[in-house]
């Protein structure tokens, strides 16, 4: 099957720090890939990279057999962990943003989601909780019928009934033709959604396995996996 | 293309009503004291509201861009499945039609301050067609490359020096830079092709003169220099390839 | 649902034992239908794949069975629950006499605390 995602030592360098040095990750449709890692690690720049909004300085990196740019933007469905919305914008005009510049965008998908998360659309995004932006923004990045989702931090900031929400959404979003990549570091709460976990240090991947796989031979949780690699 | 321009005219909406209702008002409130103030006083304060309401939309529109590079706002609009280039067009396109909204609320209150008529009569009498189309076209042309320019150095800026902070001032010296290297190379060319084409018979002349500036008019024709404008539409051109290749392969928010 | 899993362990073998357990208790009977995969990660949270496996590997071993378009179903066998309960039984005696030997009971002395323990433990309402 052919890879959603490919990079091949991806390597992003600032003025003063080497953010990745050499990423290798491959992705096939229909998996849930979870990159973990503490701040700074890296998990960012790789996601900001996979959606074209950052350059790598060398490496390649193939989504969908194509370099980023306009096409990958049409199948790549980017949840940035920031605040991104518009303010001046009610979440019906949010919707209606999205619904204009993405063919793949599933209005109806959207208005279910926005009553699963209790959100009405008539308010404007200025209005809304850390917590309410978060499960507005999920819903505008799962509504689409995306090949490859990239969630950074989707729980970031969000109260645990919140939370399972965001997982139930992120669960009954899954299908066999899209794949999904989230960083997150709450990691007890979300591991068992993962396929795949790859764990990424100061720029490169430490480890990475099946997480079900990783479960059985080394005999305990993701979330006590992280910990070790990561003391 | 076009939807980006209608989200961003909707996003800038109340500025634009802000603007308006300011001119208007200050327009009124100049009407009332026409008689008793000395008429150029009037007249002065009339202009520097046109003026003002140019810079305060002109700055405006600058301000988008620079929102787009530097706040979290651009994550929204770079992530969209847009080119560079219909992400440029679409917003001098709508910096346009901003703009010119205003000019023209802004020209049309003062014309009634000054005025105090509401017919256009005389107004349209006076116009020759091909006079107005320069005009038109000269106006277009000055809004839409100088917002190139600018935009261009602060795209460069953004993407030659990563920080905020720097990215500004940086903005500031690529565009004093770029605008002197311009202007040298401008004016090098007219000594060099001093050809001119008269644009109300279509003559050429090869006269030198010093003193023309590359667009202008005297009594009733309009004379440009051919190297000149050629040069000016190639350079716009060259910067608006650039930034929407800078937007597309290396830009980094 | 909130089934409290052991992330220590394979969730896959835990959704069969769930399941398992299910059919020993007589909760889901022969021929029944089992929630599509979908509907079951959606309640518990868990990725599809997940699921899928639990269920492949249940009709692997006989449990279930498939039938494509419609879903996956029990499996028929008369001996079927008992054989799950005589294997689910095991699993968990074994396990506990590994303990209380492990605790210093010689076999004896685990029978006789047994046999004393089944009357006293409270029966689960």
């Amino acid at each position: 099957m052919d890879n959603i995602l490919e990079s091949k030592k991806i390597c992003k360098s600032y003025l003063n720090k080497k953010a990745l040095r050499g990423v290798d990750l491959n992705i096939i449709p229909g998996k849930i890939v979870g990159l973990l890692g503490p701040n700074g690690s890296g998990k960012t720049t790789f996601l900001k990279i996979a959606a074209g909004i950052l350059h790598q300085s060398s490496g390649e990196i193939i989504i969908d057999g194509q370099i980023p740019g306009v096409y990958t933007k049409s199948i790549v469905s980017y949840l940035p962990d920031n605040e991104y919305l518009l303010k001046w914008m009610k979440i019906k005009d949010a919707v209606r943003y999205f619904k204009d510049f993405y063919s793949d965008f599933d209005e109806i998908k959207a208005k279910e989601l926005l009553v699963f998360m209790n959100l009405d659309e008539n308010s404007t995004v200025k209005s809304l909780s850390k917590g309410m932006k978060e499960k507005l923004k999920l819903t505008l990045v799962l509504s689409r019928k995306a090949k490859l989702y990239i969630l950074d931090e989707p729980l970031g900031g969000v109260d645990p009934t919140a939370r399972e929400k965001i997982l139930n959404a992120i669960v009954n979003n899954f299908s066999a033709e899209s794949s999904m990549i989230i960083t997150t570091h709450l990691v007890n709460d979300i591991e068992r959604i993962f396929d795949e976990v790859a764990f990424i240090s100061d720029g490169e991947i430490v480890l990475k396995g099946n997480a079900e796989e990783l479960r059985m031979d080394r005999k305990m949780s993701i979330d006590e996996l992280y910990r070790e690699v990561f003391k | 293309m076009f939807k980006l321009i209608k989200y961003e005219l909707r996003a800038t909406f109340l500025t634009i009503i802000g603007i308006c209702t300011t001119v208007i008002i200050a327009n009124l409130f100049l009407m009332t004291k026409k008689n008793s103030w000395n008429s150029e006083t009037v007249i002065g304060l009339s202009g520097c509201l046109i003026i003002g309401a140019i810079i305060v939309i002109f700055i405006s529109s600058l301000k988008i861009m620079s929102k787009y590079l530097h706040e979290d706002s651009g994550y929204l609009l770079f992530t969209l499945p847009q080119s560079g280039k219909s992400i440029l067009t679409s917003r001098l396109i709508t910096a346009l039609i901003q703009i010119s909204i205003v000019v023209l609320v802004s020209f049309l209150m003062s014309y009634l301050t000054l005025t105090d008529e509401i017919s256009f009569s005389s107004f349209f009498e006076n116009i020759k067609f091909n006079l107005a189309i320069y005009y038109l076209i000269s106006y277009i042309w000055m809004i839409v490359s100088s917002l190139t320019i600018i935009y261009f150095c602060m795209i460069m800026g953004k993407v030659a020096l990563k920080g905020k902070k720097i990215g500004k001032v940086g903005t500031f010296i690529i565009f004093i830079i770029l605008s002197m290297v311009i202007s040298w190379l401008s004016f090098k060319l007219i000594t060099v092709l001093p050809q001119t084409l008269n644009l109300s018979d279509f003559s050429i002349n090869t006269n030198y003169n010093a003193l023309d500036t590359a667009l202008s008019t005297s009594s009733g024709g309009f004379i440009i220099n051919i190297a000149q404008t050629i040069f000016n539409i190639i350079i716009f051109i060259g910067l608006f390839i650039s930034s929407s290749f800078l937007i597309d392969r290396k830009l980094d928010l | 649902m909130d089934i409290e899993f052991n992330d220590k362990m394979p969730i896959y073998l835990q959704i069969i034992d769930l399941i398992k357990m299910d059919i020993v208790i007589g909760k889901l009977k022969s021929k029944d239908k089992l929630p599509s995969m979908r509907e079951m990660a959606m309640n518990l949270n868990v990725n599809p794949n997940t699921l899928q496996r639990s269920y492949q590997e249940l009709e692997r071993l006989g449990i279930v069975y498939t039938q494509r378009g419609t879903g996956t179903f029990v499996g028929e066998g008369k001996d079927l629950v008992d054989d799950l309960k005589r294997e689910m039984a095991k699993e968990v005696i074994e396990s506990f006499i590994l303990r209380m030997r492990s605790l210093g009971f010689t076999n004896n002395e685990i029978i006789k605390y047994v046999s004393k323990e089944t009357m006293e433990v409270k029966q689960n309402g």
